[in-house]
């Protein structure tokens, strides 16, 4: 017989003791563990690196055709309502992640009609809107938090008409982020002298209500 | 007997007296009411339209009326009106017509220069323009306030006058002057019972 380094009965027995380690209840077990503690870990992974992801809250195409934005009073004790009809909106907002979240509206202050002429003719006027040096009014969210009751949402933000800039607040309400499009109302009241509006001629307020109420009826789809 | 026909104003400038003489009763009521009236705003705020929109009727009807007096000379004074009463008859009609043109012409000022910048819309029909440059300008609006209130009160005084001195002709002198200003009619005719 010839002498080998490897002996090859000393290697089957090495094999077969190998394979039968393997197959052995506390190996298989052990390889069970393994195969689950892999999945766990890699789905660990999976959702940490989701959660660290930059997040990016979705962007909204705002439907003007479909929203509206309106204000209302009293003139004389009479009332009057009115729309603006030109104006631009952007909605970016993810519920998961409200710092990012933000609303920022433009309108053409020389847009706002009633309906009634002499209202009409008069909203564009130095005292009012004055259209000529301030044509557009803007409105811009700084904060976004969730109401902790659950009944929606509460934003900050800067309102300026006129030139004047000032802080406003309130509750809006969202449909359901899951279906398109997505719905945001709010209302709420601003001071009209504020915003010098009216300061002039109707600083007591004795014909134009001091109070204005706003409302937003926001329609908008995720963009893509 | 006078011959009233070659004493008579015009038809036209007869028409215009007396349609105008009924809208200045009712500018002057409504002026008055919103001065110095308690009336519930909204009432007041159409008071105040309407008011406008027959102030603009009226500053247009008068200057159909200056031209047509331009064109047209009145019938004479009656000769039994002389001396201080000739004056004083002239003087007062022209302060009847310094009145007709400088009380509407206050009040489009008046307007015009307002901080509130209402547009004046005639009725609901048409717009008419405000007079130019003096937008927002509170010295030229309290000086146009100034000047309507006190020139209304002139006004006020001025056809008052007007009415007495032709009360006190009919009455006193007994000479009804009325006829002058008034259509042709077999009654109107006559001065005096016949």
């Amino acid at each position: 017989m010839k002498k080998r380094l490897l002996n090859k009965k000393a290697v089957d027995a090495a094999a077969d003791k190998i394979i039968q380690t393997l197959q052995s209840p506390k190996v298989q077990k052990r390889l069970l563990a393994f195969g689950i503690a892999k999945k766990i870990a890699f789905a660990a992974f999976f959702a940490f690196s989701l959660a660290t992801a930059p997040a990016e809250a979705a962007e909204y195409s705002v439907d003007a055709k479909a929203s509206k934005i309106s204000f209302s009073g009293t003139h004389a004790d009479t009332p009057f309502s009115g729309n603006f009809e030109e104006w631009t909106a952007v909605l970016t907002f993810d519920a998961g992640d409200l710092e990012n979240s933000k609303f920022i509206a433009t309108f053409n202050t020389a847009s706002a009609k009633t309906g009634n002429a002499m209202y009409d003719g008069t909203l564009p006027q130095a005292d009012w809107f004055d259209v000529k040096n301030h044509p557009q009014a803007t409105f811009t969210t700084t904060a976004i938090a969730a109401k902790p009751d659950g009944s929606g949402y509460s934003a900050t933000g800067d309102l300026t008409i006129r030139g004047v800039t000032k802080p406003v607040q309130f509750d809006f309400t969202l449909s359901d982020l899951a279906q398109s499009p997505v719905t945001a109302k709010a209302t709420f009241t601003i001071n009209r002298l504020d915003f010098d509006i009216g300061k002039k001629s109707d600083a007591s307020a004795e014909w134009v209500s001091r109070d204005i109420a706003i409302t937003i009826d926001i329609t908008a789809t995720p963009k893509n | 007997m006078t011959d009233t026909a070659a004493q008579r104003y015009t038809t036209v400038a007869i028409i215009l007296h007396w349609v105008m003489a009924a809208a200045f009763v009712l500018m002057l009521a409504s002026g008055l009411s919103m001065e110095y009236l308690e009336l519930q705003k909204s009432f007041k705020f159409n008071l105040y339209q309407w008011h406008k929109s027959l102030g603009v009727l009226l500053l247009a009807a008068f200057a159909l009326r200056l031209f047509w007096r331009l064109l047209h000379k009145p019938p004479a004074l009656p000769a039994s009106i002389k001396g201080l009463e000739a004056v004083a008859a002239k003087a007062g009609h022209i302060a009847l017509y310094l009145c007709m043109l400088a009380v509407p012409l206050s009040g489009w000022a008046m307007v015009s220069s307002s901080n509130y910048g209402l547009p004046t819309i005639v009725f609901g029909l048409f717009e008419w323009p405000h007079i130019p440059k003096i937008a927002g300008n509170e010295a030229v609006n309290a000086a146009a306030k100034t000047a309507h209130w006190a020139l209304a009160w002139l006004f006020i005084a001025a056809i008052l006058g007007h009415v007495a001195a032709v009360v006190k002709h009919a009455a006193i002198d007994r000479e009804n002057l009325l006829p002058r200003m008034w259509f042709s009619c077999a009654r109107c005719k006559k001065s005096k019972p016949e």
